[in-house]
């Protein structure tokens, strides 16, 4: 009994499917996985490209550091802010000279980035009302014949 | 004689890691001077079950280096002398995560490649399964290859299973249930698919669990993106969930739908064989071997096919009935006697 048991007839039983597959007439009728992006695009959001021009010129206004002392205190803080100013003056100066043109290098490329960020939002603008009128021709024409 | 284990990876809950534990338990038990060495661990692992692989010093003629070879390893295995047994559990081909994400290809790919260079280095390599095997002599190992399957400790399974989850899908629904990580390699979108054709056209009182890990993101959010396209209901992802929980999944479940691309063992089998939930499952790189004539093994991932058979299953008591008792008598070639028996005799062909 046991040993009958243990006969699955595998093959006999995708036989028998295979059959009723194509007697029904059933048919794989879902989307396929492919369907569906790696990328969710429909979660990135839109840039506000103003909101981004505004904040990069914001830095570029603020990029240039300096190495001069602050002033507040009395007269023996200051006495000792001059005195340290100007025994690093021939560090701290091409430091500060170097980070600010670094710091402009970076704010004049988000600037140039920010530009290309809005004219390729421009061009996608016109291709889509472009591609949105080819689509309503083509619907047309399907319409007509 | 002494027997460094090194594992790169050592976590909770994995099949390596696992395997690699209880390695460790039975070589204790039969007397053995046994230590776990991992490059890298999680925290939450018991105090004193390993050491970090930067511990372990060079090794005596005599003692043996026993390396999981899953994935790569930043140390060099030769450099540390001793008689080396490779065992190998497979590396998942990089190409499955190359667009999902692109470190762990690389991972893969450093791993594969280091499988490569490794191919005179062992005295004696162990494949989980047969596809393991030839795996290792398509890499041109041309060492003793022996196969050796995992050893799963079997008795953990005997500790309750989650009343909670028990009593939350305690009711009339078919359970469709899938474990493994949610990763590309293990195709969950055919699986969902084949639930979805099944619940459209066969029973729409049904429900798919999808137990296993699910950190990879862009992955996960790709296949809850389809779940929606394909509007089907009841798909759950319990995430990480307890030992215990995992458990009532496989006492829920109706049938173990495996859609697999590529396994080098495939624990799980297992672990459905052991709760007598019959397993229908792609005929894929281990799966064939691990199943060896028990479950139903399916030639393609057509969803049709793929749901009928399914249906097969759970309508009908003596097929199921059949098929268990093919799967009880398969488990038995992987008790933990056997393989035990296996492992030991192995090792004294190195005393």
């Amino acid at each position: 009994m046991a040993n009958k048991q243990a006969t699955v007839d595998i093959t006999k039983i995708i036989a028998e499917i295979r059959a009723e597959i194509r007697e029904k007439g059933l048919n794989d009728d879902l989307p396929g996985f492919k369907e569906v992006g790696i990328v969710d695009y429909s979660a990135i959001t839109q840039v506000d490209i103003n909101a981004l021009r505004q904040r990069v010129q914001t830095l570029m206004d603020d990029c240039q550091v300096s190495a001069v002392y602050s002033t507040e205190g009395n007269a023996i803080k200051r006495f000792y802010k001059k005195l340290i100013y100007k025994a690093t003056r021939c560090v701290t100066g091409p430091i500060t000279l170097r980070v600010s043109d670094t710091n402009r290098s970076i704010t004049q490329c988000m600037d140039s980035m920010v530009n290309i960020i809005d004219q390729q939002q421009k061009q996608i603008n016109e291709l889509s009302i472009q591609m949105k009128q080819i689509c309503e021709a083509l619907n047309g024409e399907v319409e007509g014949k | 004689m002494r027997i460094a284990q090194v594992v790169p990876a050592l976590t909770l809950g994995d099949a390596v890691s696992n395997n690699c534990r209880a390695i460790d338990a039975i070589l204790r038990e039969a007397g053995y001077d046994t230590k776990i060495y991992a490059e890298n661990y999680s925290p939450n692992l018991p105090k004193g079950l390993l050491e970090p692989l930067g511990n372990l010093r060079r090794l005596g003629d005599r003692d043996i280096l026993l390396y999981h070879m899953a994935i790569s390893l930043e140390r060099d295995m030769v450099a540390y002398g001793g008689q080396r047994i490779f065992q190998y559990h497979n590396i998942t081909p990089p190409e499955f995560y190359r667009e999902y994400n692109p470190q762990v290809a690389d991972i893969c790919e450093a791993g594969l490649s280091q499988m490569r260079s490794y191919k005179d280095a062992p005295m004696l390599c162990w494949a989980d399964s047969e596809f393991n095997r030839q795996d290792l002599i398509n890499a041109g190992y041309s060492c003793c290859i022996h196969t050796i399957p995992i050893l799963v400790p079997f008795q953990d399974y005997e500790k309750p299973a989650d009343q909670k989850v028990l009593e939350q899908y305690d009711d009339d629904y078919v359970n469709f249930l899938f474990v493994g990580r949610v990763v590309p390699n293990k195709a969950h979108e055919d699986v969902i698919r084949t639930f979805a054709w099944y619940q459209k056209h066969v029973n729409p009182k049904c429900r798919l669990f999808l137990v296993g890990n699910a950190d990879m993101k862009s992955y996960v959010g790709r296949l809850k993106r389809y779940i929606a396209l394909l509007k089907v209901q009841n798909v759950i992802f319990p995430g990480h969930i307890s030992f215990n929980a995992i458990l009532a999944y496989y006492k829920l479940a109706d049938v173990f739908l495996c859609m697999s691309l590529h396994e080098g063992f495939c624990v799980p089998l297992l672990e459905a064989m052991y709760f007598h939930v019959p397993i229908v499952a792609r005929a894929t790189t281990a799966i064939p071997y691990t199943l060896n004539g028990s479950g139903i093994l399916l030639e393609d991932n057509d969803p049709v096919t793929a749901a009928l058979t399914v249906d097969r299953v759970v309508s009908n008591p003596a097929l199921r009935a059949q098929i268990i008792e093919k799967q009880d008598r398969r488990l038995e070639d992987f008790t933990h006697e056997r393989i035990k028996r296996l492992i030991l005799d192995e090792l004294k062909l190195f005393a």
